[in-house]
């Protein structure tokens, strides 16, 4: 009978021979495999003298001090977005508001003849719900950026979440981008298209990250002054937003819609 | 009385649910054999280190995707494996360099002084496995470590490590060909000194 080869050995030491009976048959025949064989535990067996280093009965412990920080700092990203999220009970209501903002400055619907009314809202009322909905959107955004701008340059970084959140941003930006144009913002739907870029770039991503890549996307973000352009543009929107408030009489709110 | 351990799919559900403390247990529970695959599979302390803190950390941030389907171990164990395998090619140019001076301490072993006498200190031989481990290729070590020391067969090394059976086979052929080549001559040394 033939030799077994070493390959056979191996997969038979580790129980994994394809027909264990017929490899014992020409074990029992072949002096020179058994000793090869026997040659070959020997070698396994060293290695499982290979020493590794023992660790304290309370070293669970000393991971979880150690992690407790890294996992406090991405939850409380998680739960701070959390609160920038329409809740559940609102969730209907916010689409048919996001609906209603495209509908209204895409030209969708119209102002019946004789009236800038449309469902019960003036323009002043239709501009209003828009420079929320923008403010809220940048206000998201500029967390996001700040998150981007601040995360520790650790190896390799993990962006899965931020590029979770990347993805919904980008989505809604595009249609408040649409309404803003629509609605006679061009400095609004600029920025907005700007921050898309960002937003497409960093949702398409790896979830992990370089931290020579993460520095490029700073660059980028540097450059284009995008950050401040969002906190400066998202300010003024949430500053109209109050003066109209003040101004405007008892009309319907977006949320009795 | 005494109170029942809380199954690991137990506390991935509290976790989920947002409880902090189940997820401390998790950790808890599982650091010190995490530890022990991440040194097997690094070849290094502050590696395996490295490796349980990544691990823990992508398993919070997935604990979503735990389906329960495999057990809560297997399923950290392949986070690890990942953690240590991107590490391990990350450090592959350094690792070159050690390489070659691993490769002339082995040489050093194997021929110019083998005194088997020696070699009857485990910790020893254990310190030249460990040597030789970290010689080979990202792809042969993790093959090697789940198949000698973690128990796997081939087809679930392919799939852990995203290959197919065959290739984790291969892998495992390579490795105990390079450990034989590295260590055999002086392992033989030694058992000849002891058995005569």
């Amino acid at each position: 009978m033939k030799p077994l080869t070493d390959e056979e050995l191996i997969l038979y030491y580790y129980g994994e021979s394809a027909d264990a009976d017929e490899i014992e048959q020409r074990l029992e025949s072949s002096p020179e495999s058994q000793q090869q064989l026997a040659a070959l535990k020997r070698l396994l067996n060293a290695v499982d003298e290979s020493p590794v280093p023992e660790r304290p009965a309370d070293y669970g412990s000393v991971v979880w001090r150690q992690l407790a920080p890294r996992l406090e700092k991405k939850r409380s990203l998680a739960w701070s977005w959390e609160l920038f999220r329409p809740r559940r009970e609102w969730a209907l209501a916010g689409a048919m508001m996001l609906l209603l903002v495209v509908a209204f400055f895409s030209g969708w619907l119209w102002p019946r003849q004789g009236s800038d009314q449309v469902a019960g809202l003036s323009s002043e009322g239709r501009e209003r719900i828009l420079l929320m909905t923008v403010a809220n959107h940048l206000e998201r955004s500029e967390m996001l950026l700040l998150e981007l701008v601040n995360v520790a340059e650790d190896g390799e970084v993990d962006l899965s979440i931020e590029r979770q959140l990347a993805g919904e941003l980008r989505d809604e930006g595009r249609l408040y981008r649409l309404a803003a144009s629509q609605a006679g913002k061009p400095d609004v739907a600029a920025l907005l298209e700007q921050l898309e870029v960002v937003l497409v770039e960093l949702a398409n991503g790896p979830e992990a990250v370089s931290s020579t890549d993460l520095g490029e996307l700073r660059l980028r973000l540097d450059e284009g002054d995008i950050l401040f352009k969002v906190r400066v543009v998202g300010s003024r929107l949430r500053q109209e937003t109050r003066t109209n408030n003040r101004s405007r009489g008892p009309e319907q709110t977006p949320r009795d819609l | 009385m005494k109170r029942m351990e809380d199954s690991d799919f137990e506390l991935v559900e509290h976790a989920c649910a947002g409880d902090a403390d189940a997820f401390r247990r998790i950790v808890e529970r599982h650091s010190r054999k995490l530890f022990q695959s991440a040194y097997r599979l690094t070849g290094n302390e502050q590696n395996a280190e490295d490796v349980v803190q990544e691990t823990f950390l992508k398993a919070f941030r997935n604990l979503q995707r735990f389906d329960g389907r495999s057990q809560f171990s297997t399923w950290l164990y392949r986070i690890a494996i990942n953690c240590a395998m991107d590490l391990m090619r990350k450090e592959s140019r350094r690792a070159a360099r050690e390489q070659a001076e691993d490769a002339a301490d082995m040489a050093n072993l194997a021929t110019e002084d083998p005194r088997p006498d020696r070699l009857a200190a485990s910790s020893e031989a254990g310190r030249a496995v460990a040597k030789v481990l970290r010689g080979l290729s990202p792809t042969e070590r993790a093959a090697f470590v789940l198949r000698h020391f973690e128990g796997y067969t081939s087809g679930e090394i392919g799939q852990m490590l995203g290959m197919r059976g065959g290739a984790a086979r291969n892998a495992v052929f390579r490795a105990v060909g390079k450990l034989r080549e590295a260590l055999g001559p002086i392992v033989e040394e030694g058992h000849e000194a002891t058995h005569g």
